[in-house]
């Protein structure tokens, strides 16, 4: 039977000894515990004997050599003739392998040509359609936060740049793009007014008896007593383009509406010109063009004033955001019954709420009061 | 399960089949050969005309090198294990066994408060060079010969962990073990050993590998990416590897390709591998067997949430047995182990 | 090999040893009331017969294993008390470099392992020491110090038996003190010797008065003759006390103070120079000449832990692995 002697493990900091001599020769017999041969460590130079008994066949290193712990260094076997073939040779052993772990681990780990961003931030540029290798990250470890994201659509809203539009849900992409861009760069100022919809109510009503093929809503009247007021209310009449201020030759307006994908904005040419009935086949032709996502024919409208109703939904009064490029805004409340002091005495009347939000770098409070007692009397003229 | 068996076919080198059980017994009788101070101590692993452990792991090394050198003992897991320590601070090299993983719990005072300590405490002067395998897995015995106990080992400081999946990195990685001066958990699963004749596992996969005839090792630390994808990183180990490959095939019909490492050991553990998966993929799913409260996958999940928050793209899903003990009738057992369909149905959510 | 019966000069070392045992033990007992130590101690005055009767027998290679009341058997092995006191003070001159403590000081390569907290947890270590050992085919044995509460940990059983049926060789030290921590040996065990209890191993036992140290010596060195010569492992118990609590924060007041006063009759220090005395080994000057030359031992070795660094907070990280290390790359 063979035996391998393996170097022992003999240092006090490293695992390797050299060989300093061999005490026996290939050829002698030994007895188990015999030195065998002297090694030099970094402690101290020592004996190594045999832990079995045997003939020495072969030596595996030679004087001056240094060897790492456990590696063969002598074959031995029972018998002086019994075969013994070379042991497998250094065998792969892997050298201690010195892997060093962060012991609290944590922080980016960074992977180069792939853009970092929060969860949260990821989540947001993609509904406002953003490329985040546009956006720069403001945190220490580059990884891009929400307000990043929020920051550089901010930016990009008031730079003729258009947002890069690379999502699917574009009318969700367009409303954020125009309300987060008007809100940080119009002057909002708000005045509202009970409008009394009684002498215009009950003419829509008769309205609607003798036409019951072509009925007329509540918005569709505020829309055009409000088309005819800015007609009659040029210094609200006025768009913005580019920084510059333009007197608009005619009185368009924007009807808001709501739609299954969004709100979109329908403009309307001089809803006030015209017959009535004309003026309502128009408005409801758009409106449903709209709703079926089909674009409407004709020449582009300019507005200047928008006009948005949520009274269908029995909300009392709101403030809307004044889409870019108008000058205002007009937000219609639900039409309600109320009791009114008026001629010294409480008397029953129809009101409706509604409050224009203006651009007060084009028109002052006094302006828009102006043209909210324009559309007061353009309501009682239907 | 010949189909788990073309998931896994894929020949590395040239070499020879062989089971998961018999590379283990090819690395024990290398190793053995090499360097006289290895030992092996378990019950039931050297008797003559016995079945070479439970799993037939040392079939026939009893025979070949002494019963001083494959030594069975009592029915004694803490003394065993106690006394493999004390052997490797005394300069051998002791490779010891307990019949199923569960009874590790008999021995965790030697294992965790000893072999996993004695080189810190003593300053560094000491080294415990020793390995404990143990079979893990559920294979419808009952609860107390079932369970996956990865995770109890990797949370003690001073121990490391290996985990294979094939005979190819058994083999290797238990021959690493063994030369490693540090105290090693070597975790087999019961249904990959391979193991034939009287000793077959009812239910165990024909995971048969190739193994080269000449000598390797593989260091712990690098675990194996056993399938490119673009979609999602799968995280997993033992078993749950070859299931997650099923899935894998399953997903791409969907459309979904999915990237599959195998963890191979998990102290260390590769992060390397796994972070830079997850930042290229942008989501990642962790399988395994064992119950999802303070499984390893809940390690992986914290670390890659740190390390890779920026690149998620959505959340990081763990598809592990539910927190029970396991149950033994089998439609409850395959409720409790994941299925490739549970993987599957993962993979999809998160990829949402 | 020893001859069978101590020289004289073998004796004057034996109760030099136990004098700087018991001052040891004084000395550290002061320094952590100053507040100097952190920590704490369990102390084992009154036990220093077993200590040194027993090393007095081992030899170079020898592995001795200890418990959490490891300071005299280290004392007794011969690690220098400058090293022990070191890590005492949790300095990085230590024995364990400041990593140990306490409960854990020792030096393998000085022939004891770092000590073990875990009650018996010791037992299965030196009987793997004693495996090694045999198939090593080296001359030496493990000697194996626990105490009597350990006796009934599942431990202590399942290794003495592997250590019987294998004939390993390994002597099992109980140092049997009468309690474990507060509870009293006879509420926790039905036979009134531990001895008794080599008889499920099928191994032979002996009691011994713990507190006289020529006794246990020539105990120990039948049993390590038994070890050495193939023939197995041998229990024995040391019958002995500890005068000081269980732990620095213990009183003691569960034992009677007859008791305590009875045993410390037995102080084994002081029936060694009684006899001395008697037979003229000692003589008075020559005592107190040993006292002195101890004292100065040890005031060199306090200045010596004193003025040793601190180890690093971030060693913290060092040493847990052989192949891998915690810190930057």
């Amino acid at each position: 039977m063979k035996h391998i002697i393996i170097m022992p493990d003999l240092g006090q900091t490293t695992s390797e000894a050299k060989i300093v001599s061999w005490l026996r020769k290939v050829g002698d017999k030994l007895t188990m515990g015999e030195p065998l041969l002297e090694v030099e460590t970094d402690k101290a130079t020592m004996e190594v004997e045999t832990y079995v008994g045997g003939y020495l066949r072969k030596t595996l290193a030679k004087p001056g050599d240094l060897v790492a712990a456990s590696s063969p260094i002598a074959v031995l076997t029972d018998t002086p003739e019994e075969h013994c073939e070379e042991p497998r040779g250094e065998p792969a052993a892997p050298p201690p392998v010195k892997v060093v772990q962060e012991p609290f681990p944590g922080g980016l780990a960074h992977s180069p040509g792939r853009v970092a961003a929060a969860p949260a931030a990821r989540a947001l540029a993609k509904q406002l359609g953003i490329d985040l290798s546009a956006v720069s990250a403001s945190g220490p470890q580059g990884i891009i936060s929400k307000a990043d994201v929020e920051r550089f659509a901010a930016k990009a809203a008031t730079t003729t740049e258009p947002v890069n539009a690379s999502v699917t849900d574009r009318a969700l992409q367009a409303m954020a793009a125009l309300t987060s861009s008007s809100k940080s760069t119009i002057p909002h100022f708000y005045v509202t007014v009970d409008l009394d919809v009684g002498v215009s109510e009950t003419w829509r009503a008769r309205w609607n008896q003798n036409h019951p093929a072509l009925k007329a809503s509540v918005n569709e009247c505020l829309v055009r007593a409000a088309a005819a007021a800015l007609a009659d209310n040029p210094r609200l009449n006025v768009r913005i383009t580019d920084g510059r201020y333009e007197r608009q030759p005619s009185a368009n307006v924007v009807v808001v509406t709501g739609t299954d994908s969004g709100l979109m904005l329908i403009p309307l040419e001089e809803p006030h010109s015209g017959t009535f009935e004309a003026y309502l086949t128009r408005i409801k032709s758009a409106l449903t063009s709209a709703k079926a996502g089909r674009a409407q024919a004709g020449p582009a409208v300019a507005p200047s004033l928008a006009v948005s109703n949520l009274g269908m939904f029995g909300v009392k009064e709101f403030s809307a955001i004044i889409p870019p490029g108008c000058a205002s805004i007009l937000a219609a409340g639900t039409v309600r019954d109320q009791v009114v002091w008026r001629d010294g005495r409480p008397q029953p009347a129809r009101v409706c709420t509604v409050t224009v939000s203006a651009d007060h770098r084009i028109v002052d409070g006094i302006a828009v009061a102006k043209f909210l007692e324009s559309m007061q009397f353009h309501l009682n003229s239907l | 399960m010949s189909t788990l068996n073309k998931a896994m076919e894929k020949p590395e080198v040239e070499g020879r089949k062989l089971s998961i059980a018999e590379a283990l017994r090819e690395a024990l009788r290398e190793e053995m050969q090499r360097d006289e101070r290895v030992i092996l101590l378990g019950e039931d692993i050297g008797i003559k005309g016995g079945f070479g452990g439970a799993f037939t792991v040392t079939l026939g090394l009893s025979e070949e090198f002494g019963s001083h050198r494959v030594v069975d003992t009592p029915i004694s897991e803490a003394g065993f294990t106690g006394i493999a320590v004390g052997a490797a601070l005394g300069g051998l090299r002791p490779v010891a066994d307990v019949q199923y993983g569960d009874f590790l719990f008999l021995a965790m005072d030697q294992l965790a408060n000893h072999a996993a300590k004695i080189r810190y405490m003593s300053g560094g002067k000491l080294r415990v060079p020793m390995v404990m395998r143990a079979p893990v897995g559920a294979t419808t015995r009952g609860a107390q010969h079932a369970q996956s106990l990865e995770s109890y080992f990797m949370h003690v400081p001073g121990l490391k962990v290996a985990c294979p999946s094939t005979p190819y990195d058994a083999k290797g990685l238990l021959k690493t073990a063994i030369r490693m001066d540090d105290p090693v958990v070597f975790f087999e699963h019961k249904l990959l050993y391979g193991s034939k004749g009287s000793r077959k596992e009812a239910g165990g996969l024909d995971v048969f590998g190739t193994v080269p005839v000449e000598e390797y090792l593989i260091p712990f630390g690098h675990a194996k990416r056993i399938r490119e994808g673009r979609d999602v990183t799968i995280v997993t180990n033992l078993l749950m590897v070859h299931k997650s490959m099923l899935a894998a095939k399953s997903l791409t019909e969907q459309g979904i390709e999915a990237e599959v490492i195998d963890v191979r050991t998990l102290v260390p553990l590769d992060w390397d591998m796994v972070f830079e998966s997850v930042s290229r993929t942008g989501r990642l799913v962790i399988v395994h067997e064992d119950t999802l409260t303070g499984g390893w996958g809940a390690e992986v999940a914290a670390r890659v949430a740190d390390s890779c928050i920026g690149y998620l793209l959505g959340p990081i899903r763990r598809v592990t047995a539910p927190d029970t003990p396991v149950p033994f009738a089998p439609v409850m057992e395959n409720f409790f182990v994941p299925s490739v369909e549970r993987i599957v149905q993962a993979v999809k959510e998160v990829c949402q | 090999m020893n001859p069978s019966l101590p020289t004289n000069e073998q004796r004057l070392d034996i109760y030099r040893k136990m004098l700087l045992c018991r001052m040891f033990e004084d000395r550290v007992n002061s320094l952590f009331l100053q507040g100097r130590m952190p920590g704490t101690i369990h102390q084992a005055q009154g036990q220093e017969a077993s200590a040194v009767g027993v090393c007095h027998v081992l030899q170079e290679g020898d592995m001795l294993t200890s418990t959490h009341r490891p300071h005299e058997h280290a004392v007794a092995r011969g690690i220098p008390v400058r090293f022990l006191m070191a890590e005492l003070f949790a300095k990085n001159t230590g024995c364990c470099k400041g990593k140990g403590g306490s409960m854990h000081i020792g030096d393998a390569e000085r022939g004891m392992l770092p000590a073990i907290a875990i009650v018996g947890g010791g037992i299965p270590l030196a009987t793997g020491y004693a495996l090694s050992f045999k198939y090593l085919k080296k001359p030496n044995i493990a000697a194996c110090f626990f105490g009597d509460g350990a006796v009934n940990e599942g431990i202590f059983h399942e290794t003495v038996n592997m250590a019987a049926i294998w004939d390993l060789p390994v002597v099992f030290l109980c140092e049997n003190n009468k309690y474990g921590a507060s509870t009293l040996i006879d509420s926790v065990m039905k036979v009134k010797k531990v001895s008794t209890r080599a008889l499920a191993y099928g191994i032979p036992s002996e009691t011994v008065d713990g507190n006289d140290v020529l006794a246990v010596r020539q105990a120990t060195l039948r049993a390590a003759d038994r070890a050495r010569e193939g023939r197995g492992p041998t229990l024995l118990e040391l019958e002995t006390y500890r005068f000081a609590g269980h732990s620095r924060s213990d009183p003691g007041h569960y034992r009677p103070k007859e008791e305590v006063a009875e045993w410390r009759k037995r102080d084994p220090i002081v029936r060694f120079e009684t006899q001395a005395l008697q037979t003229g080994l000692l003589t008075d000057s020559a005592i107190s000449d040993c006292r002195a030359s101890v004292d100065r031992e040890l005031d060199e070795a306090v200045a010596f832990a004193e003025s040793s660094p601190s180890p690093l907070a971030e060693e913290c990280l060092t040493d847990v692995y052989v192949e891998q290390s915690y810190g930057k790359a």
